[in-house]
């Protein structure tokens, strides 16, 4: 190539690199890693979507006296409000009770948007003709209740505005209280962050001095040991999530070259070309990046495994070059033509078992597997291009030491402590049996977790396990809302009737609806004007001035949107905070969250019904039944796909060999290998998880693979397996060893899909090495010479 | 060293009186409980006043109440009663004779509304023991003479602890029976019950307990 084409080459790659790099994004959604086509994943994104906040944390405060976490979560609240230039908003106790005057205009609103018939009770409640007669009513309930709190609700709502405004829903609203447990003991408060949150590291950053006012506020208390502080929220989630993933991209990809160098420093004891290998994984890993920042733009916690993947598997063509170079002397072509066809169909065989992923319904490992697969073309390219051309150049080097014979001698005796070892490790199947699969969705979380930790303990405190169910009712325009409501209202009370719920809530009535609006305003005339006249009834009966406060408001605020134009929808901060957690209209396709409470002891068959096909738009967003549906899934999908691939190898081990007993061998090897391994699971309480049951591919394409090698050099030499182990054995011994450490540095990543798929891999991998060889050739040999 | 002697004692009586006052008298309460548990049947009349912001003058109802060892209960408000609550066992109704209408309430642990906040009313005795006692209740403030027992408490309960502040029980000691209950809500209301009288260990008729809710309207739970 001529030299300026070669400098517009190297400059576009250069330009092409920053772009795809500086395009590059973490993406935090764990949801995405899942299947789509699941109605659960559909429903728990939609509820993510729409009802995530993403300048808002929620922070949990817990202890055994009830008061005492009252008391400390008003402090911990005036605490917080002393920072405005931190947390411009924090809502510690529900509005309704703190300010039950900014009530009012989410009560008119909820009033006047209601059903015409229900609104016309109301007004009639509220005519002054009968106006006493209700206050009458009001109090002599207020007298003979047993309820305390409904005595309260009746002193400050004596014309009963607030149960026909919301109707049988208000339950619902009262029941579902977000700032405190029912005992009392759990308590919640919101803050809002002041200054925008735009990316994870101003969300980290913030984050970093709210905590720091909290731990001080803490350290203040008479005895902080009383109590907990929890902390979660969506800029929590991406901080955290996002920080880890970096981290674990740069330690686990660390680790590996550390790794890859220390075995190969001693291996061969050569500098020049450890830094030549190094240099050159570093440029694959940058590179693939930018590629995957230019055609993904986004990378999941998944896919950051990809960096260790593709070290532990680029390193092995590097290898093989440097082995070659180290055999025979020649020119750079001359060590190309050796090792191109090798290193070329290693390249292929390796890039499409990590394609075959794409099968899999699971997308964050189509994604992984696109990744390491993109990944694997580079270092090839890289290693048969400018290493090739590095190592050739390079002096003479001295050639590796032949292993001593007594070394060698030993293989035959290695062979049966191999047989004996997986013996061993295979004993804990006959006692235990086989791991069991993991249908919980616990592979998707981080290890260490505040945000997922607090989540987890708000959820079991405030919905209870498996007993409250929040849906969304879905709509595609504003339009089509209504529509969608009604059919979903039908589709609740038909469950309710077949008794597969025992109850729900959905806030219909909250959804802006202009006829219904001009109905009512319609039907209003002049009450507002007539406030003074339900003042007087209510005085007369006994009640105070203060009984009438919440009246009077709305009808206020009544004689305010008889002067705007409908649709009508609340406008103040308090109205707006409140909505906001049930309705979403801010994006051009609406949405609005319920809640559903399923009957208890469903049968499958009425569970399925209930949650995989529900009415038009209805998505269901419940955890556990997203574990069973992964589950079905992932063992239909698994099956698929492993069958798929299994028939591949076949053909292929049946092509290169062209013999039944080397195919019978081969096959032999790694059923032994993923015996050993789910022995070792077993041993140690490993279980599968939808992550990690996709090793199985990779562990039975690297077994294969390593049993080609192994049992083609024997061919090739009649059986000398010395000779074999030491051209063959030892750069396969090297591979291994790298892509192990490629693999098991990923244990220590955060997220623990990616944590279990790097320990079952590196099991797998490893347990192969041994079996292909000590084990393999001795049987081979057995077999051929008898 | 007169001087710091006598500092030291004041101190130590300072510290008794502190520790009289604090530490509660489980003996008083203990005798209560057994009091109470040597009445097999208890009948009492009584005024119901309570006193909410939102109300000019305080409301006041009569009632009465009976309770027949061991777990029969009838509590009543009004003449002709507007509201009465059925214990028998574990089965717990609220019954509006005007309008025709009852509530089955839910006496599980883990109920929450109308049977929760009005649990602790139903209790009688109070409580089995003195250890029962302490579960259920805080101690605030109490004061024992020969006739009376005075016991300002705060329920253990959280539930009831999320609206009362706390109640105070005026005891008569030679039977045990309460005098009068002050309920303080955590909104400023108050619940004021005087007893007007009260029979002991006479024979209740087996239909004080019983209800015809035929022709009502019946909620469950």
């Amino acid at each position: 190539v001529p030299k300026r084409q070669r400098y517009l080459l190297t400059l576009l790659l250069l330009i092409l690199t920053i772009s795809g790099l500086s395009r590059l994004s973490f993406d935090v959604a764990f949801l995405r890693l899942l299947p789509t086509q699941l109605g659960q994943v559909k429903g728990l994104s939609l509820l993510l979507k729409h009802f995530g906040l993403p300048q808002e944390i929620v922070l949990t405060l817990e202890s055994a006296d009830p008061d005492l976490s009252a008391e400390l979560t008003t402090s911990l609240a005036q605490t917080l409000r002393q920072h405005p230039h931190l947390i411009q908003r924090v809502v510690d106790a529900p509005p309704w009770e703190t300010q039950p005057d900014q009530l009012a205009e989410l009560l008119a609103y909820a009033a006047i948007n209601a059903p015409p018939p229900r609104f016309a009770k109301l007004r009639a409640r509220l005519d002054p003709a009968h106006a006493t007669t209700h206050a009458a009513a009001a109090l002599e309930k207020i007298n003979a209740t047993l309820s305390i709190g409904e005595a309260t609700l009746l002193s400050y709502d004596p014309f009963g505005i607030l149960p026909l405004a919301f109707g049988n829903e208000a339950a619902g609203l009262t029941d579902l209280s977000e700032f405190s447990s029912a005992s009392g003991q759990f308590r919640l408060l919101y803050a809002e962050a002041t200054p925008p949150l735009t990316s994870y590291r101003t969300a980290g950053a913030w984050l970093d001095q709210v905590k720091s006012v909290v731990a001080q506020w803490q350290a203040q208390q008479p005895d902080p040991s009383l109590f907990t502080i929890g902390m979660t929220g969506e800029p929590l989630f991406l901080a955290e999530i996002s920080a880890s993933m970096e981290r674990d991209m740069m330690l686990s990809g660390i680790t590996t070259l550390a790794l890859v160098a220390l075995i190969f420093w001693l291996f061969y004891r050569q500098l020049r070309p450890l830094f030549l290998l190094l240099g050159t994984i570093a440029l694959a890993f940058i590179l693939s990046l930018a590629a995957s920042g230019l055609i993904l733009g986004q990378i999941t916690v998944l896919s950051v495994g990809f960096a260790s993947i593709l070290i532990g598997l680029s390193v092995d063509y590097g290898l093989i070059l440097y082995q070659r170079r180290l055999l025979t002397e020649g020119s750079v072509s001359d060590l190309r033509r050796h090792t191109t066809s090798t290193i070329g169909w290693a390249a292929l065989t390796t890039a499409s078992a990590f394609l075959a992923l794409n099968a899999s319904h699971f997308p964050g490992l189509a994604q992984l597997g696109t990744l390491v697969a993109l990944g694997i073309g580079i270092a090839a390219a890289l290693m048969l291009g400018p290493f090739a051309a590095a190592i050739a150049k390079l002096p003479a080097l001295p050639r590796p030491p032949i292993p001593p014979t007594p070394t060698i001698n030993r293989y035959p005796k290695l062979a049966w402590g191999v047989t004996s070892l997986f013996s061993l490790v295979s004993l804990p199947l006959l006692v235990k049996g086989l791991p069991t699969l993991d249908t919980t969705t616990h592979a998707l979380h981080p290890q260490h977790s505040l945000a997922y930790q607090t989540s987890a303990r708000i959820e079991q405190v405030l919905l209870g396990q498996n007993q409250r169910i929040p849906f969304i009712v879905h709509a595609d325009a504003p339009e089509q809302m209504p529509e969608r409501l009604a059919k979903a209202r039908q589709w609740l009370e038909h469950q309710q009737q077949a008794g597969h719920l025992s109850s729900f809530w959905l806030p219909d009535a909250l959804w802006p609806s202009a006829p219904h609006q001009q109905t009512n305003l319609l039907a209003l005339g002049d009450l507002p004007s007539q406030a003074p006249a339900l003042q007087t009834a209510l005085d007369e009966t006994g009640f105070t001035a203060e009984a009438f406060a919440l009246t009077g408001a709305v009808l206020a605020q009544w004689q305010q949107f008889a002067q705007t134009p409908t649709p009508l929808f609340p406008q103040q901060a308090l109205s707006l905070w409140t909505l906001r957690r049930s309705i979403d209209r801010s994006t051009s396709a609406p949405a609005i969250s319920g809640i559903m409470v399923p009957a208890p002891e469903l049968t499958e068959h009425a569970q399925s019904q209930l949650f995989t096909s529900p009415a038009p738009g209805l998505y269901p967003a419940h955890w556990a039944r997203l574990g069973t549906e992964l589950a079905t899934l992932s063992h239909h999908d698994f099956s698929r796909i492993a069958l798929a691939f299994f028939a591949i190898l076949l053909v292929m081990l049946a092509a290169a060999y062209r013999n039944l007993l080397d195919v019978g061998l081969t096959v032999l090897t790694v059923a032994l290998a993923l015996l050993g391994l789910t022995g070792i699971m077993t041993l140690l309480g490993i279980q599968w998880n939808f992550f990690s049951l996709a090793s199985l591919l990779l562990i039975l394409g690297t077994g294969v693979d390593y049993s080609l090698h192994i049992l083609l050099g024997l061919r090739q030499t009649q059986g000398d397996w010395p000779l074999v182990m030491r051209t063959i054995g030892k750069p396969l011994a090297l591979c291994a060893l790298s892509t192990i450490a490629g693999f098991g540095s990923l244990a220590f990543a955060s997220n623990l899909g990616l944590a279990s798929l790097g320990i079952v891999c590196a099991l797998g991998i490893g347990s192969n090495l041994l079996l292909t060889l000590f084990l393999l050739p001795q049987v081979w040999l057995r077999l051929v010479h008898r | 060293m007169k001087a710091l002697s006598l500092l030291a004692a004041f101190l130590g009586l300072l510290t008794a009186a502190l520790q009289a006052q604090t530490t509660p008298d489980w003996s008083a309460i203990a005798d209560w409980i057994a009091q109470q548990k040597k009445n097999r049947s208890v009948q009492i009349e009584f005024t119901q006043t309570r006193t909410l912001p939102t109300l000019k003058r305080p409301q006041t109802h009569d009632g009465q109440l009976w309770f027949q060892a061991p777990d029969h209960f009838r509590w009543q408000l009004g003449d002709p009663p507007e509201l009465i609550v059925l214990k028998r066992s574990q089965d717990l109704q609220a019954i509006f004779p005007a309008k025709r209408k009852a509530h089955q309430l839910d006496t599980s642990p883990t109920a929450q509304g109308p049977a929760s906040e009005f649990s602790m009313m139903l209790r009688y005795p109070i409580a089995d023991s003195v250890e029962a006692f302490q579960l259920h209740f805080e101690v605030l403030a109490m004061t024992v003479t020969a006739q009376t027992l005075t016991l300002t408490l705060r329920p253990r309960d959280p539930q009831a602890r999320k609206w009362v502040k706390q109640m105070t029980f005026q005891v008569e000691r030679t039977h045990g029976i309460i005098d009068r209950m002050d309920l303080d809500l955590k909104n400023g209301a108050r619940l004021v019950t005087q007893v007007k009288s009260a029979t002991l260990n006479t024979a209740l008729a087996p239909a004080l307990f019983q209800y015809d809710l035929s022709a009502y309207q019946i909620t469950q739970p």
